[in-house]
């Protein structure tokens, strides 16, 4: 019985090691980009997401303010060669993307009219996504659906951008050393 | 020592794969040992790899069980281009040959190859020309479009991928299964944790169908076809009926059905046949 313990252990002891370092550093860094936009951004409530079913490699930080979503998802890959495929990958699938200058060495705007943001910083990849829930403002009846409409798409393209920006700068402090 | 012995035995019968018994066997398996996935057959061994395919389209290929006819033939789904389908394998009975890059191959369980025409599987899915239908594009989709960020490196898009690749030519199955998909990501975390009118679902104490359904119906107008349904007339009529059809039946499977069959869903990843 010992020996099969210790086969077992020898055989996948260092793989499920190595996973749960990654899964750790990442969680790190995870927790030090929120601690640090979380004072970049007062008045924002911020916790850990979940993830669906599956998935690993992944942290996800959802910021709120009334009425306003923004999730955070990032991933840390092997090396920057490999971070850049993977969003070429994005992009090339993905389609339509439009390039943004100023978010990490990469970034582009994608999807929901261009209101979602990805960016590459070196081997770290982070998605930016915004709900707006225009309808539960306090004057969105006084609103025409035109109106909500406008203010829905450029609420979600501002917060993407402000909380993309203070990602980018929070990202680069917790991987400084 | 006994124990170990009878432990260790019982092991090898849990975990050993279960390879069709029939003469020289082959096991046929996708890998991405050389950059993008393709698909191999070795012996049962492990010796003598061979790649059968030669694709760029990395993301189509399918991940999962492969399906074994037993003393015939083995069908696997190569998407080299969107003019793709489920094959069928067909046996042979030369020597072990692999066959010219086409988009169908043939595979026996005596490990016989060849190229081969493209036809429909028999009470298989039908040939198409929509990416959508690909099981690894169908997740992509639901990862970029429910959750906000891309499948890539991530180890749930083989598992999501799997739950319909597994169920290998069987329509029905595969139908099932990619409704499934959708209520999955729908009833996930982490797609709650982005609405608070979704954090209630079916069944949980606190569900309120006149919030749930309502906005469960906008999700899928934003997410399947991509667009507000507040900003036409009859999106709004839309929105109404699919949501007055949710609560008089309550049934979500159907309503994600619709939306993952409708034209306009379809017709964004591809064309007509």
């Amino acid at each position: 019985m010992k020996r099969l313990i210790l086969l077992v252990f020898v055989l996948f002891g260092p793989v499920t090691m190595l996973v749960a370092q990654e899964q750790t550093d990442l969680e790190q860094t995870g927790n030090k980009l929120a601690r640090d936009m979380a004072e970049r951004m007062p008045g924002w409530q911020h916790r850990r997401g979940n993830l669906i079913k599956g998935s690993s490699g992944v942290v996800v930080e959802i910021w709120t303010l009334p009425n306003r979503i923004v999730k955070v998802s990032m991933m840390k890959r092997e090396s920057v060669d490999d971070a850049r495929e993977k969003l070429a990958k994005f992009a090339q699938e993905e389609g339509g993307l439009q390039e943004l200058k100023g978010f990490g060495d990469e970034a582009y705007a994608w999807g929901d009219d261009g209101a979602n943001i990805v960016f590459r910083r070196g081997k770290y990849t982070i998605y930016i996504t915004t709900i707006a829930d225009v309808d539960r403002d306090s004057d969105s009846s006084a609103l025409s659906p035109q109106e909500r409409h406008a203010r829905k798409a450029s609420e979600m393209k501002r917060l993407s951008k402000q909380v993309a920006k203070e990602a980018v700068d929070a990202l680069d402090l917790a991987t400084k050393n | 020592m006994r124990l170990f012995l009878i432990l260790a035995s019982i092991s090898l019968k849990l975990f050993s794969p279960s390879v069709p018994q029939t003469g020289t066997s082959k096991i046929v398996f996708s890998s991405n040992r050389e950059g993008s996935y393709q698909i191999y057959v070795m012996n049962g061994d492990g010796s003598g790899v061979v790649r059968l395919t030669n694709s760029n389209a990395n993301d189509d290929l399918p991940i999962g069980k492969l399906r074994w006819s037993w003393g015939g033939t083995i069908r696997f789904q190569w998407f080299e281009s969107l003019n793709s389908g489920r094959f069928i394998l067909n046996p042979s009975t030369t020597g072990f040959t692999q066959g010219q890059a086409t988009n169908e191959q043939m595979v026996t369980m005596n490990g016989n190859v060849k190229p081969s025409v493209i036809r429909q599987c028999p009470g298989g899915p039908p040939l198409t020309n929509y990416k959508i239908d690909s099981a690894r594009s169908f997740v992509r989709r639901h990862y970029n479009d429910f959750l906000g960020r891309g499948p890539e490196g991530d180890p749930g898009w083989d598992f999501w991928t799997s739950e319909i690749s597994q169920c290998g030519f069987d329509s029905e199955c595969i139908h099932a299964q990619r409704i499934n998909i959708g209520l999955a990501f729908f009833f996930s975390s982490e797609f709650i944790d982005t609405d608070p009118d979704m954090q209630n679902p079916p069944g949980s104490p606190a569900f309120d169908s006149a919030v749930y359904n309502r906005k469960f119906v906008y999700w899928c107008y934003m997410k399947y076809l991509h667009r507000d349904p507040h900003n036409t007339q009859e999106d709004l009529n839309g929105w109404g009926f699919w949501t007055h059809d949710l609560d008089s039946n309550g049934d979500y499977a159907h309503t994600i059905d619709a939306f993952q069959l409708s034209t306009d869903y379809r017709n964004m990843f591809g064309n007509a046949p």
